[in-house]
């Protein structure tokens, strides 16, 4: 070991939705060498961020200073008439918070990654409602877990290890001898493994599984046709719904098999009332299994400041909401976005095509620590620190807690929290707001709610 | 006896002109209502920058042009008529009261979307959530009718409340989701998963569909009330056939996992 | 802006120093009142204007996990109440859980200064945090959740009380908490255990061999000496349960010569027994904090109108759940606490609405020291904090109060004189009181007689959905906004 080495205890991993923060990081010459309790995937998070050589910033391909591009983000970002500004998942809340700060500003569209990841399962929320749990509850007192569409072995490596089935809890002494781990997916994921019941579903059919075992919750019969339909045996069903009902606390974890297949935000809808359903009869939680390191953070930012999760539209002055209408994918394949500011995100990589091509035409402003995909069709491009590993700041875990970030080593690179504080500077000392005419709410945003009744 | 608006800049952002509805008009000139304000993305603009106007409000609105990013066009509207030659966006007639919308061409997502009264007739195709309430509303529509001609896309009726929504061709998935009461009316196909969590209202098409399991069979026969409902929409031009009249309904009983008080019809062939 | 201030011609109210409606000048000097400033002290001329301190809400829920998740919940409650923004402002919406700049900018243009947030656990402060940090103008703090933590029982039941009382120091340091909070004291982990809940303050919290008594007790004691500006804030067991009138006076009691404040004290002020017929206990629960000066309170006042439910009490939210019907979201927090969440709408047609209505009104003037008996509605689960000025209108403006309650559909008695809340109100409606058992397993009583009639599919609340649909949202009906700020 170097002699110069450096340790940073219980910093934060930043990579998925689990954000641990018990790793015990080894930096060396600005470059972290070692990575303790981190997994796989956290791991090379921290190996491969590493301060490279490159420009501050690129305008039109050209190599610039921050400042500069600065100005030329600020000029595109004020003569857009419909700007979105999307991503935001990877980076911290103190940055989050100066996007919507700019969309306020200059009366953009802001939506995070949740729109393409669990958005179905906040939407599901405001029709259902949702009970659930911080995850340090249900390693405490879970004795029955369920994973729905999802494959945590390889997308959450350490949230089985962690929280959920391994650990040893107050009310499951035993850790694992003492739960019943139950995985329900279309086919057989290396997640299957950990689990007690595998029960395979035929893909696409997951609502029926779920609003069937809706219906045996409530003691409605079923008809064992169910089996042809879905793949699933009524007695498979049956024997579920017992296990659920007679647990001591059950949770429900479901991830892109339910929120990105036919029926989306319905799937996720019908997993909430069921795991609200077995409230009748013990204590149920359900919890979506979230991405990337701070989406959650990007939900509870855009709530607290506008009112709505993701898809928020400033265009009138206030903030208003509307999947479909205002989701990022949506804007870009319709062709009506006519600027756009993405922040720690690569939508050029994994949008649909429509929306890709889109994106080429129209000028584009990248906020990213690294070279992608997106920044390749860019006008401004910014090089950021990356969030974790040279910035601080706070990001929450998927189930809401706030962590706070214990970055390893500085790095030359402003943070997306700077770039886009300067940018909102510049926006505010060019948009004369006391000329805009005041905002006049339209039709849906006045009046009484119709059927204002409980 | 009407006024005319032929669209002459077409919009590459959305346009939401909710100020065009017989309401607003009424009793305009052709310089007032040119005047009248519309949002262009973030900016405030005049109709009359996109909108060429002829004649004087009066009861009805004539649309010329490919409005597909034209949005909000009768929301909240009282009384009179819209005539709309082309497709149109978003919102059309969002809870709207009374009076009449007829589109020659294809509507955006949310058309009617929690109307309380009036009728929307669409010859074209119409988008997703046709009649449905906006997300974390607990009731749709209230009211009123939508007949549409062509398809419809998913969540048609979403929380619908009361109202009658008819469509020609086929529906998407989750038709009726969550319905309070009311009808909907699809002669084509009905997609996946209709009447999900629906507590009253009655859901009828001319074919086959795949039901959920909560979904019980209750008894064949033919409705009276329907045959009533059958012989309206066949006066508002739906290809209405004497078997769908006389014909036998299987009817099942739904959703069991709510009230389990709704229905769907399905033609017995 | 200068650092100096005279107010002129105003008409100045300070109850504190005994001004009472006084044309006096205030002035104001680096941030504190003054007796006199120099001539060249910008002026604010407050001609035919009410000079004021600022208001103080005591207990709210404006800032925390808690309250995003409501904001998130309900996009339908932000649509209609939408705040533009300004050349200055922020934009936001409103409804029942306005986001934060609206928040800060309404309290403000209401005269409120100052807005603490109930109900934070430790897990959750930053969050808060953050959030009071976007609430503007005014000044604000929150109250941490310890009556149900799991760590704090441990050191009680083990007797290590000097370590308890080091925990409970150490906790409020580290979240920057105002006081601690308790909660329905041990409902916590009846609830996370088997959906239970505390019914008795001698109930055993399982696993611990303590009562919610104890755990009482012993937080109400650290916080009196470690000299907290505030004391300890309780949401007593019980809440919302006929008869619960016995367990708000047996936790006084248990307190007694002890500084103690009792939050939202309407909830925990009825007669009855549990799932029969409410009646008010306002008189007795005045009386007693009449007679002990140790003990504060806030009302927690009802107002017609939407509200939303939401509450570390998370036995009561499922209760709300299951009477409402409505859309629910529990959320629990490992061994500190957890939270339920319920849009509500309160009725005036609805005899327990009604009820709850009259019985903070009493409270109000039944009250001898209105320094602690303090206004409030436990924003927003019993109204938004927008209905204070009607509220403050009902309590000061007794025409308009008496025009009120003779317009209520309730309060006809037939065995009483009209008009009287609290004597035994008849309920037009009273055909709807079906005082049957929910079926649902865990939990004693119900609220009144709520009880959800299985297959009958016609609840009472229900029933009155007609008029519901056209009762104006409290708030907006004095509050219109229309571009205005």
């Amino acid at each position: 070991m170097n002699e110069r080495a450096r340790i940073v205890e219980n910093a934060t991993c930043t990579f998925c939705g689990c954000v641990c923060d018990d790793i015990t990081l080894t930096v060396e010459n600005n470059r972290i060498t070692r990575a303790e309790n981190a997994c796989s995937l956290g791991k090379a998070w921290f190996a491969e961020h590493t301060i490279e050589e490159r420009p501050y910033a690129l305008i039109d391909g050209r190599e610039a200073s921050t400042d500069e591009a600065v100005e030329v983000a600020a000029q595109l970002l004020v003569n857009a008439r419909f700007p979105v500004i999307y991503g935001l998942s990877d980076t911290t809340c103190e940055a989050q918070r100066e996007a919507v700060a700019i969309a306020d500003l200059i009366g953009a569209n802001i939506d995070t990654t949740t729109s393409v990841c669990h958005g179905p399962s906040g939407i599901a929320f405001q029709g259902v409602g949702e009970s659930t749990a911080t995850l340090g509850e249900i390693k405490n007192r879970a004795d029955l877990v369920i994973y729905w569409g999802g494959n945590p072995a390889e997308s959450h490596p350490r949230h089985f290890t962690r929280y959920t089935i391994i650990p040893k809890g107050m009310f499951v002494p035993n850790g694992r001898k003492d739960r019943t781990v139950v995985l329900v997916d279309v086919r057989r994921t290396p997640s299957a493994r950990a689990a007690d019941i595998f029960i395979q579903v035929k893909p696409g059919k997951d609502f029926e599984v779920l609003w069937a075992l809706r219906a045996l919750v409530k003691g409605h019969p079923v008809d064992p046709a169910i089996e042809e339909e879905t793949g699933v045996s009524l007695a498979t069903l049956q024997d579920l719904v017992e296990r659920m009902k007679s647990c001591r606390f059950g949770v429900l974890f479901f991830g892109m098999g339910l929120t990105m297949t036919r029926g989306r935000h319905f799937n996720s809808g019908a997993l909430l009332a069921l795991a609200t359903d077995l409230n009748e009869y013990t204590h149920f939680v359900a919890k979506p299994v979230r991405g990337h390191g701070n989406v959650t953070g990007a939900d509870n930012v855009l709530s607290w400041q506008t009112g709505f999760p993701f898809a928020v539209n400033f265009s009138r002055g206030y903030p208003r909401f509307n999947p479909g209408e205002f989701t990022t994918v949506d804007l870009l394949a319709r062709g009506e976005a006519d600027a756009a500011l993405i922040i720690a995100a690569d939508p050029a990589a994994n949008f649909p095509r429509p929306a890709i091509e889109h994106l080429r035409k129209i000028p584009v402003i990248v906020l990213d620590p690294k070279p992608t995909l997106t920044a390749d069709l860019a006008r401004v491009v910014f090089t950021t620190a990356t969030y974790g590993i040279n910035t601080g700041g706070t990001v929450y875990r998927m189930d809401d807690v706030p962590i706070t970030l214990r970055p390893a080593f500085p790095s030359p690179y402003p943070s997306d929290k700077e770039v886009l504080r300067a940018i909102k500077e510049r926006v505010r000392s060019l948009v004369a707001l006391e000329s805009i005419p005041q905002p006049v709410p339209h039709l849906l945003n006045t009046g009484t709610m119709p059927g204002a009744a409980s | 006896m009407s006024v005319t608006l032929t669209l002459y800049t077409t919009p590459t952002v959305p346009l939401e002109a909710e100020v065009i509805t017989p309401d607003r008009l009424a009793g305009l000139s052709e310089a007032e209502i040119a005047a009248l304000p519309v949002q262009y993305g973030n900016e405030r603009a005049a109709l009359g920058d996109f909108f060429r106007v002829a004649g004087s409000g009066n009861g009805e609105v004539r649309l010329e042009g490919d409005l597909s990013r034209v949005k909000l066009i009768g929301a909240g509207m009282t009384d009179g008529r819209i005539l709309i030659e082309g497709n149109v966006g978003m919102h059309l007639g969002a809870l709207m009261r009374g009076g009449e919308i007829v589109v020659e061409g294809d509507v955006g997502d949310w058309v009617g979307a929690e109307m309380i009264g009036g009728r929307i007739v669409i010859k074209g195709n119409a988008g997703h959530m046709v009649g449905a309430a906006y997300r974390g509303s607990v009731i749709g529509m209230q009211g009123g009718e939508i007949i549409v001609h062509g398809n419809a896309g998913n969540e048609v009726g979403h929380a619908m409340r009361r109202g009658l929504i008819a469509i020609a061709e086929d529906s998407g998935d989750f038709t009726g989701v969550n319905m309070r009461a009311g009808t909907i009316v699809v002669l084509g196909r009905l997609g996946l998963r209709t009447g999900a969590g629906m507590r009253r209202g009655t859901i009828v098409s001319m074919h086959d569909a795949p039901l959920l399991p909560t979904f019980g069979y209750a008894c064949t026969y033919s409705p009276t009330f329907l045959r009533v409902y059958l012989r309206y929409l066949r006066q508002m031009g739906l290809p209405i056939e004497d078997a769908h009249i006389n014909g036998r309904y299987r009817r099942w009983s739904g959703d069991a996992v709510e009230l389990n008080r709704g229905e769907i019809l399905l033609l017995f062939r | 802006m200068s650092s100096t201030l005279r107010i002129v011609n105003g008409k100045v109210y300070d109850p504190a120093n005994g001004v009472d409606g006084e044309v006096r000048d205030i002035c104001v000097q680096d941030g504190k009142i003054v007796e006199d400033v120099p001539p060249d002290a910008r002026r604010i001329d407050a001609s035919g204007m009410v000079v004021m301190p600022g208001g103080v809400d005591i207990h709210c829920h404006i800032a925390g996990p808690k309250v995003n998740l409501a904001r998130k919940l309900q996009p339908e409650d932000h649509r209609f109440d939408v705040h533009p923004r300004t050349p200055f402002t922020r934009s936001g919406t409103g409804g029942t859980v306005p986001s934060t700049f609206a928040t800060g900018y309404r309290y403000a243009m209401l005269g409120y200064t100052t807005a603490m947030e109930a109900a934070v656990p430790p897990l959750g402060a930053r969050h808060t945090l953050e959030e009071l940090h976007d609430t503007p103008i005014i000044d604000k703090g929150f109250f941490v959740l310890l009556g149900n933590n799991v760590l704090l029982y441990q050191l009680l039941k083990e007797g290590r009380r000097e370590e308890f009382r080091h925990a409970v120091a150490w906790w409020l340091n580290a979240a920057r908490a105002y006081t601690p909070k308790l909660v329905n004291p041990g409902g916590a982990e009846l609830w996370k255990e088997r959906n239970a809940n505390i019914t008795d303050l001698d109930d055993e919290i399982p696993g611990f061999g303590l009562t919610p008594r104890q755990v009482i007790e012993a937080l109400v004691d650290v916080t009196n000496e470690l000299g907290l500006p505030h004391p300890a804030h309780i949401h007593c067991n019980n809440l919302g349960i006929p008869g619960n009138y016995k367990t708000t006076l047996e936790t006084m009691r248990t307190l007694e010569g002890r500084r103690a404040h009792i939050t939202h004290i309407q909830f925990h002020a009825y007669g009855g027994e549990p799932g029969g017929r409410m009646t008010s206990k306002a008189p007795e629960i005045a009386e007693y904090i009449n007679t002990h000066p140790e003990i504060s309170a806030d009302v927690g006042q009802v107002m017609f109108g939407r509200a939303t439910g939401m509450t570390a009490d998370a036995p009561l939210a499922w209760m709300l759940r299951q009477v409402s019907g409505n859309k629910w979201v529990n959320a629990d927090v490992e061994h500190e606490s957890g939270c339920g969440i319920v849009p509500f709408v309160y009725q005036e047609r609805n005899y327990v609405h009604a009820l709850q209505w009259a019985v903070g009104l009493e409270l109000f003037l039944l009250s001898e020291d209105p320094w602690r008996m303090v206004l409030s509605t436990d924003h927003p689960n019993g109204g938004s904090f927008l209905s204070y000025p009607r509220l403050i209108r009902l309590l000061m403006d007794r025409e308009f109060r008496n025009e009120q309650i003779r317009g209520q559909p309730t309060c006809h008695t037939p065995d009483g004189p009209a008009g009287q809340p609290g004597t035994g109100v008849h309920f037009a409606g009273d055909r709807h009181h079906h005082p049957c058992r929910s079926g649902a397993a865990a939990g004693p009583a119900r609220q009144g007689s709520l009880g959800r009639r299985r297959g009958c599919g016609h609840h009472h609340l229900r029933g009155e959905r007609r008029q519901g649909e056209d009762v104006q949202h409290a708030a907006l009906c004095d509050q219109r906004r229309q571009g205005d700020h």
